[in-house]
């Protein structure tokens, strides 16, 4: 076959642009990490230069995308079935799998080595432990084997702002626990109330989500649940270094709105959610969304505000 | 048809480009760290980044 009949021809694998690798990555998510991330760095108050802190959060943001590609290789067969997830790179055709596996291998191997290098040993333990703890604990094993699994999985997308906190301080303190905790309790409530009304798409797909294998009355119990643990949870932080007056203020707000959110859910049934389309359920979701942006966004209000020595003198601690 | 006009070539070019602006990139960075790392001067080996005892102070015993 000549090299001018092989171009002309339109059948045979596609060749992948730049852009599809960069999708297999999870840019979106990639988004969250990096801001997470960089909340955790600034508030740590320890001094960093400020190449070492983009260098740092360069390496977390490979790092995730290393772990996205690996996700995105091990659950080629459930993103095919899945609509939210069949454009997705290898189901589409446009990357194939063994390429998805070695991007994701090197990206995480270099990720790691790299912010060893650039940072310390403590940041770079963290984000090895994540990439195995997403891609091996919970995409490999729990994802299609529990209902659980996003309970136990959301500990990978909780990290990100304790390796940014390691990465300046080089350790681990209850400030960069707690914002630990915050992402790993909000994460069930958020992904049940989107599994309540994408449920016909783990159903296709197989994936045991709550609502698939327990029913939707249990997934709403559970989401109030998780609500209620959450609330105390997220405002803890206001009585650290990371807190002050202003996080507390408005983390009150949030998880109250947050909780007003959960008890309106926990009151619907299938038959009132199908007559409105799951309008709350939806809803519920984008404003979770807000709520652990926002608050992220207090804590690094509250690190400006110690930087210019706005933070009042007597506000109890924990510790 | 020309055979360079092809989509398939658009698509290895911005591969190709990509991956180069990567690499320069991640040469620069690593350019960048060990010009900071180095005028911070900090007292570290570099292959552990572990305090190097030799360079630290002296502190009188006893």
């Amino acid at each position: 076959m000549t090299d001018a009949s092989w171009v002309g021809a339109d059948s045979g694998p596609r060749e992948a642009g730049f852009g599809d690798y960069l999708e297999l990555l999870k840019p979106r998510v990639m988004r969250l990490v990096v801001f997470t991330a960089a909340v955790g760095m600034f508030a740590a108050s320890a001094p960093i230069h400020p190449v070492i802190a983009f260098a740092g959060l360069l390496c977390i943001a490979v790092g995730a995308g290393a772990s996205g590609a690996l996700n995105m290789w091990w659950d080629w067969d459930i993103d095919a079935v899945m609509r939210r997830t069949a454009g997705r790179p290898i189901p589409s055709g446009r990357v194939e799998r063994g390429e998805a596996l070695a991007i994701g291998l090197v990206l995480s191997v270099f990720a790691v080595v790299m912010l060893a290098l650039f940072a310390n040993m403590v940041a770079a333990g963290l984000l090895a432990f994540t990439i195995f703890f997403y891609a091996v604990i919970y995409s490999m094993w729990l994802k299609r084997s529990t209902p659980q699994n996003i309970v136990i999985g959301g500990a990978a997308g909780a990290f990100p702002p304790m390796i940014g906190w390691a990465v300046a301080t080089g350790g681990v303190s209850v400030e960069s626990v707690l914002m630990f905790a915050l992402i790993f309790l909000w994460t069930p409530p958020h992904f049940w109330a989107l599994a309540l009304f994408r449920n016909d798409d783990y159903t296709r797909a197989g994936v045991p989500m709550l609502p698939v294998a327990a029913g939707t009355r249990v997934t709403r119990n559970h989401i109030l649940t998780y609500a209620l643990i959450l609330a105390p949870a997220a405002i803890l932080p206001a009585f650290t270094t990371i807190g002050g007056p202003v996080y507390l203020a408005g983390a009150l707000v949030l998880n109250v709105m947050f909780l007003g959110g959960a008890w309106g859910l926990w009151r619907r049934n299938d038959a009132m959610a199908e007559a409105d389309r799951y309008r709350a359920e939806k809803r519920f979701f984008g404003f979770s969304i807000l709520y652990l942006f926002l608050h992220f966004v207090l804590i690094l209000i509250e690190t400006g505000l110690r930087a210019v020595d706005l933070s009042p003198a007597h506000w109890p601690m924990l510790s | 048809m020309r055979p360079d006009s092809h989509e398939i070539y658009s698509r290895r070019r911005s591969r190709n480009v990509g991956l180069g602006l990567v690499l320069g990139a991640f040469v620069l960075l690593v350019f960048a760290v060990t010009v900071v790392k180095l005028t911070e001067g900090q007292k570290m080996e570099a292959f552990d980044h572990q305090y190097r005892t030799s360079l630290l102070p002296k502190t009188e015993e006893n």
